[in-house]
C-alpha cells in the first residue's frame, strides 16, 4: 500500500478555553480528491492550518507524504501547496509578480518560475490581469491567483481552504478543471467547503467535521449511505427545522 | 428622521467607546480639546483691548477650523462609517429628510462639539456691544454649519472615489499631509507677533470664515452696512455648501462605486533590475515594490530619508567641515534602519506565505538578508547623493567616504537590532487601509515607541566604534581610509550575527509570529 498523502493522529488545538479541534484522526489516500465538510466553526480551517504548518497543534501529529510537518518541515513543506482562507496575499504585487515571487521563495530557478507563472496565468484565465495589482482583483480572481501560487512548485498534496467560496461559476469551473487534471496525475487535493453539492460531485473521499471532531469519514458512497450528501450531512450534524408556530407572518403579504 | 439619525450616531459612539483603549483616546481628546478651547479663550480675552488683533486671531481660528474640516474627514473616511453615505443607498429615504438627519447627526461627536465651542469662543471674543449680539449669534451658527458642512460635502462628493483602493491610498496620503501640516502652526507661533497676526487677519477677512468673524467686529464698531454684507457673504457660502452637499448626496446614493477600478503595475522599476536572482532577490524586490506602492510604507520611508538629510543639513551645516555630510550618513542609516524594527508587522496576515515556505534556518536568514539588501540599496544611494551634495557645499570631499563607511556601520547595527526585535517583539498594524491615523494597534503604541527608543540607542552604541572616530578624527586621511574600509566590515559583521540570532528565533516561532502580526478583527 502506498504512503498515504496525509496522516493525522490525535490532532488537538485549543485557543484558551475553546477547543477548535478535539482529537482528529484522518488518513487521506494518495491521489484522492478529499473533501472536508462541516458547519461554520467546526474547525476545518484550524485543521488545515495545522496540517500545513501555519498553526501549531496543541497535541498530535501530521504527516504529509510520510514526512512529519513539525519534526521534518523541510521535506513536508516542499510537498505542500497551500491556499488559506481569510489570510491576505501580497496584494501590492501584480498577479505576475506575486507568482514570480512565490516561485523563487519555493526555490525554483527564476526562468522556471516565470515560465510556469505564465502558463498558470493563461490556464486560469488571468493573462489579461497579469499586470494588475492583486489588490484590485475580484474574489474569484484572488482565489485563482492563490491557487496558481499554491500549484507553482508542483506539490504532492494541495490544501485548499474554501476554494469555491464566493467564486463566480466561470472561475469555479476553471478551478475545478485544473484540480481534476492535477489529481488525475496521482497528486492529492484536500479541500474544505460547505457547498455539499460541489463536494458530492468532485470528491471521492470525504470527512465530516463537527465541533472539532470527525463524525464520519471514508469513501463518499459509504458516508452518503444511499442519501444525498447534503441529507447525510444534515443528519450527522443534527440540523433542526423551524417549528411550525414560528415565522407565521412570513409569506402572507399580498403585495 | 432627525431623531433616528441622532440615535444611530449616539449608538455608534457608545459602541466605539466600549473598547477601553478607544475610551482613553476619546477622553484624552476631550481633555486636550477643552484645554485648547480654554487657551484660545484666554488668548482672545487678553486681546480684548485690541479689537483688530482679536478679530485677526478669531479669523485665523475660524479659517484653520474650516480648513481642518475640509481635509481631515477625507483621511478619516475609513474610520468613521457615519461619513459614508453610500451605506444608506439602499434605504428608501427621500434626500431632503436624509440631509436634515445627517446634518443633525453631524453635530454629535467629540470633534464637532469642540469645533462649536471654539467657534463660540472666537465669536464671543470680538463682540464689543450688546447691539452686535444678534449678528454674533447668526455668525456663530453660520460658522459652525460651514465647518460641519465642509466635512460632509467632501466625504459625500468623494465617497465613490474613497471606496476604491486608489481613493483610500489617496486618503492615507492626505492624512499624512495633515499630520505634517499640523507641525506648521508651531513654526508659525514661534515667529508670530501682533503685526504679522493683523496682516494675516487682513487677508483672511476676505474668506467666508474670516468674513463671518469680521461681521461681528464691524457690528460692534457700529458699521452696520459692511457687517451685514459680510454676514450675507457667509450665509451665501453656507447655502452653496448645502446645495453642493445636496447634489453630492444624490450622486453618492445613485452612482455605482468604483471599487473595481484597476491599477496596472509597471513591469520593471529601475532599482529592482540591480538585485540578484533567487530567493534573496525576490524578497528584496518585494520590499522595494512595497516601499513604493504602499502609501503608509512609502510615507515612512520618505519621512525618514528626508529627516536623515534635513536634520544634519539644517543643524550641522553652520558648523562647516565634514560634520553635515557625515551626519547625512549617520542619521539616514539610523532612521531608515529603524523602519525595520517591526518588519513583519506591516505584512500582516500575508506573512503566512513566509511561514509556508520557510523550513530551515538558512531560509530564514535569506529572508532577513533580502529585506536588508533592499534597505541597504536605497540608503546607500541616498547617502552617496546627500553627502556628496553637502560635501560640495562645505568643500570637504573626504566627508563622502566617511559618511558611506560610518553609515554602513550604523546600518548594519540597525539590521541586527531590527532582525532580533522584529522576531522577538512583533506587533500588528491595524487593518484599516483607508486610515492614515492607524498606528500600532490599540494600547501597543507606547510599547512600540519604547522598542523604537531602545532599538535606536542600541544601534548607535553598537556602531560607535566606527562613527565616533569618524566624528572626532575624521580630518586625518588614515581615519578616512579606516572608516571606509572598516565601517562596512563592522556593519556586515554585526548584521550577520544579528541575522543568525534572529533566524533561529524566526524558525522556532513561525506560527506564533503569524498570530502576532495578524491584525485583530474588529
Amino acid at each position: 500500500m502506498p504512503t498515504p498523502a496525509v496522516e493525522i493522529h490525535g490532532l488537538v488545538r485549543r485557543f484558551g478555553a475553546t477547543v477548535a479541534v478535539a482529537g482528529v484522526d484522518l488518513t487521506v489516500p494518495q491521489g484522492s480528491f478529499f473533501g472536508l465538510v462541516g458547519p461554520n466553526g467546526a474547525g476545518k480551517s484550524t485543521l488545515l492550518s495545522m496540517a500545513t504548518g501555519l498553526v501549531r497543534p496543541t497535541a498530535g501529529t501530521v504527516r504529509v507524504a510520510g514526512h512529519d510537518v513539525w519534526a521534518d518541515p523541510v521535506a513536508a513543506k516542499a510537498r505542500c501547496g497551500v491556499l488559506p482562507e481569510g489570510l491576505r496575499l501580497f496584494e501590492r504585487l501584480s498577479g505576475r509578480e506575486l507568482l514570480g515571487f512565490t516561485g523563487r521563495l519555493r526555490g525554483l530557478p527564476g526562468a522556471e518560475a516565470d515560465g510556469r507563472a505564465e502558463e498558470l496565468l493563461r490556464v486560469l484565465d488571468l493573462a489579461g490581469a497579469a499586470d494588475t495589482l492583486v489588490a484590485d482583483y475580484s474574489t474569484g480572481m484572488r482565489k485563482k491567483i492563490g491557487l496558481a501560487a499554491a500549484l507553482l512548485h508542483n506539490p504532492a498534496v494541495l490544501f485548499l481552504d474554501e476554494p469555491f467560496e464566493a467564486v463566480d461559476p466561470v472561475s469555479a469551473r476553471v478551478i475545478r478543471d485544473v484540480l481534476e487534471r492535477y489529481t488525475r496525475s496521482g497528486s492529492t487535493v484536500v479541500f474544505s467547503s460547505h457547498a455539499m453539492e460541489l463536494v458530492d460531485r468532485l470528491c471521492d473521499t470525504v470527512a465530516v467535521l463537527h465541533h472539532g471532531s470527525v463524525v464520519a469519514a471514508g469513501p463518499i458512497a459509504a458516508v452518503r449511505g444511499g442519501r444525498s450528501l447534503e441529507d447525510a450531512f444534515l443528519a450527522l450534524v443534527g440540523a433542526g427545522e423551524p417549528g411550525a408556530g414560528e415565522l407565521r407572518w412570513l409569506g402572507s403579504s399580498s403585495g | 428622521m432627525v431623531g433616528l439619525f441622532v440615535r444611530l450616531k449616539l449608538r455608534l459612539l457608545r459602541a466605539s467607546l466600549r473598547k477601553p483603549a478607544r475610551l482613553v483616546l476619546v477622553v484624552l481628546g476631550l481633555v486636550l480639546g477643552t484645554l485648547t478651547v480654554g487657551l484660545f479663550g484666554v488668548a482672545l480675552f487678553v486681546f480684548r483691548d485690541e479689537p483688530r488683533t482679536a478679530a485677526a486671531l478669531g479669523a485665523l481660528i475660524a479659517a484653520v477650523l474650516a480648513l481642518g474640516w475640509a481635509t481631515v474627514p477625507i483621511a478619516a473616511f475609513g474610520v468613521d462609517e457615519t461619513l459614508d453615505v453610500g451605506r444608506l443607498a439602499l434605504l428608501p429615504i427621500r434626500r431632503e429628510r436624509l440631509l436634515t438627519g445627517l446634518l443633525a447627526a453631524a453635530f454629535l461627536g467629540v470633534a464637532p462639539i469642540l469645533t462649536v465651542l471654539l467657534v463660540g469662543v472666537a465669536v464671543a471674543a470680538v463682540v464689543r456691544s450688546v447691539a452686535a449680539l444678534p449678528v454674533a449669534l447668526v455668525a456663530f451658527v453660520l460658522l459652525s454649519a460651514m465647518c460641519l458642512l465642509l466635512g460632509r460635502l467632501n466625504t459625500s462628493a468623494l465617497s465613490r472615489l474613497l471606496r476604491s483602493r486608489r481613493g483610500r491610498d489617496l486618503a492615507v496620503l492626505v492624512g499624512l499631509l495633515v499630520v505634517l501640516a499640523a507641525q506648521l502652526p508651531r513654526l508659525l507661533v514661534q515667529n508670530l507677533d501682533e503685526q504679522r497676526l493683523q496682516g494675516i487677519g487682513d487677508v483672511l477677512r476676505w474668506t467666508p470664515p474670516g468674513a463671518a468673524i469680521r461681521s461681528v467686529a464691524d457690528a460692534s464698531a457700529g458699521s452696520w452696512v459692511p457687517a451685514l454684507a459680510e454676514l450675507l457673504y457667509a450665509a451665501v457660502t453656507v447655502a452653496a455648501l448645502l446645495a453642493g452637499w445636496y447634489v453630492a448626496l444624490g450622486a453618492a446614493l445613485t452612482v455605482v462605486d468604483a471599487s473595481t477600478e484597476r491599477t496596472r503595475s509597471r513591469r520593471r522599476p529601475g532599482l529592482i533590475a540591480l538585485l540578484p536572482g533567487g530567493r534573496l532577490g525576490a524578497v528584496a524586490g518585494k520590499e522595494l515594490r512595497y516601499a513604493w506602492r504602499d502609501p503608509r510604507l512609502k510615507f515612512s520611508w520618505l519621512q525618514m530619508m528626508v529627516f536623515g538629510l534635513a536634520v544634519p543639513a539644517f543643524s550641522l551645516l553652520p558648523a562647516g567641515g565634514r560634520f553635515a555630510p557625515l551626519g547625512v550618513g549617520l542619521f539616514s542609516a539610523l532612521l531608515v534602519s529603524s523602519l525595520g524594527f517591526n518588519q513583519y508587522g506591516p505584512e500582516g496576515s500575508a506573512f503566512w506565505l513566509t511561514v509556508a515556505v520557510t523550513a530551515t534556518e538558512r531560509d530564514a536568514r535569506t529572508d532577513l538578508a533580502g529585506r536588508n539588501a533592499a534597505t541597504a540599496l536605497v540608503v546607500g544611494i541616498w547617502v552617496l547623493a546627500g553627502s556628496t551634495a553637502l560635501a560640495v557645499v562645505t568643500g570637504t570631499p573626504s566627508a563622502v567616504p566617511l559618511a558611506l563607511g560610518a553609515g554602513a556601520a550604523v546600518l548594519g547595527a540597525g539590521f541586527a537590532v531590527g532582525g532580533v526585535l522584529s522576531v522577538l517583539a512583533p506587533y500588528p498594524m491595524p487593518d484599516q487601509p483607508g486610515s492614515a491615523f492607524a498606528g500600532p494597534g490599540a494600547g501597543r503604541g507606547c510599547l512600540a515607541g519604547l522598542f523604537w527608543l531602545v532599538g535606536t540607542v542600541v544601534t548607535a552604541v553598537a556602531s560607535a566604534p566606527v562613527w565616533v572616530p569618524a566624528l572626532v578624527w575624521g580630518d586625518r586621511p588614515l581615519v578616512v581610509v579606516a572608516v571606509l574600509a572598516g565601517g562596512p566590515a563592522w556593519g556586515s559583521g554585526l548584521a550577520w550575527v544579528g541575522r543568525r540570532i534572529a533566524a533561529r528565533q524566526l524558525l522556532a516561532r513561525l506560527p506564533e509570529l503569524l498570530v502576532a502580526v495578524t491584525p485583530d478583527r474588529t
